[in-house]
């Protein structure tokens, strides 16, 4: 059987890539790179302008709100606008761009889209306790060597495979 | 010398032009590597695909020999690079919620984002439950304030902790890595016949 990669390029070579960009990012800015901590600034921004003095001196979000700041003056916020235009252009020239909906054989675009909101709420809640993802725990936080990111790495990598048990006929 | 940003005065728009450039890079990367496919994603733990524990494993060695190779050169000043705290039981929950999560959706915030910017509508509907997810977490706040804020040891490295020279974690990382992308051509060799 053929594998499907002649897509892609290869995942060392992609690997090498996303370490020297990463090694860019530290060189630059001081700091690796992120994606959570987008979505958490963005939500409370969404909800703000219904009770601004609620959320500028909320326990969690107050934070973000201190000193005259707004949440989405952030590099995560800025570093997450370029994802999203890298990733477009980079599907688009590829020709990987497509409209659709990915979901494993048999499952209804119903399930799929009520599986993937539930399973964007747990990831977010997730990453409010390990304090970031996969790219601001595991790969940047990991490269530093961090005791609670390697942490994070392993406990995802023990509970990743147990739920996949259960979910398998989700995707294949 | 590094961090250039940090350690110059350089105006706002440069700053926010080279983020999002950077953002950019990365979201190609993440595109070309394949993170867009649910496929890919989840057989890192359906044990059918390892590409993601490829990339992102020579990612980490690559970053880490790279940035601590530059400190002890001194290009970049390590002192003024972000070490986030760990809040290792905190953390702990937030993994294993994580691979929950990663299962269910099929992806992981970053690369939710990148699949949605290849037109793939499930990944929409990650990031709106992420959002939810959000207001969640933040609403709820003072009922798992005592969990988010357990296990902190402060900014902590495995080499301060074990009292050993950065290079000795270093080296066993980058073997242990190099022993697991054998083992995953191995696995993929043997599952593809």
């Amino acid at each position: 059987m053929k594998r499907n990669n002649e897509k892609f390029i290869d995942p060392y070579i992609g690997g090498a890539l996303l370490g020297l960009v990463l090694l860019l990012t530290f060189y630059l800015f001081g700091r690796g790179l992120g994606a959570s901590g987008f979505f958490d600034r963005l939500s409370v921004t969404l909800l703000h302008p219904f009770a601004p003095n609620f959320f500028e001196h909320h326990h969690y979000w107050g934070k973000y709100y201190r000193h005259g700041r707004v949440p989405l003056d952030n590099f995560l916020v800025y570093l997450s606008i370029g994802v999203f235009v890298g990733g477009f252009l980079s599907s688009f020239f590829a020709k990987t761009f497509k409209i659709r909906i990915q979901k494993g054989p048999g499952m209804s675009n119903r399930t799929r889209f009520i599986w993937a909101f539930v399973g964007g709420m747990v990831l977010a809640i997730a990453t409010r306790f390990s304090r970031g993802c996969t790219s601001g725990q595991a790969l940047t936080g990991g490269s530093e060597l961090l005791i609670g990111s390697w942490v994070f790495a392993m406990a995802f990598f023990i509970s990743g495979p147990v739920t996949g048990i259960f979910v398998k006929k989700f995707w294949r | 010398m590094g961090p250039i940003f940090k350690l110059n005065d350089i105006s706002f728009s440069v700053y926010v032009i080279f983020v999002i450039l950077i953002g950019m890079l990365f979201g190609i990367i993440l595109e070309r590597s394949g993170f867009i496919s649910t496929k890919k994603l989840t057989g890192t733990f359906l044990f059918d695909d390892f590409t993601v524990v490829k990339v992102m494993f020579v990612g980490i060695v690559v970053a880490m020999i790279g940035l601590y190779f530059l400190a002890d050169i001194n290009v970049i000043n390590i002192s003024k690079v972000y070490f986030g705290k760990t809040y290792w039981i905190s953390q702990l929950v937030g993994g294993l919620l994580f691979g929950i999560g990663f299962m269910l959706t099929g992806y992981c915030p970053g690369t939710s984002v990148v699949a949605f910017a290849s037109g793939s509508l499930d990944a929409l509907v990650v990031l709106l439950g992420a959002v939810a997810g959000m207001w969640f977490f933040g609403f709820g706040f003072s009922l798992w304030e005592g969990l988010y804020k357990a296990g902190n040891i402060g900014k902590a490295t495995l080499p301060k902790a074990l009292g050993v020279n950065h290079w000795v974690i270093i080296i066993f990382i980058t073997l242990a890595a190099g022993g697991m992308f054998y083992a995953a051509e191995w696995w993929e060799k043997k599952i593809a016949e």
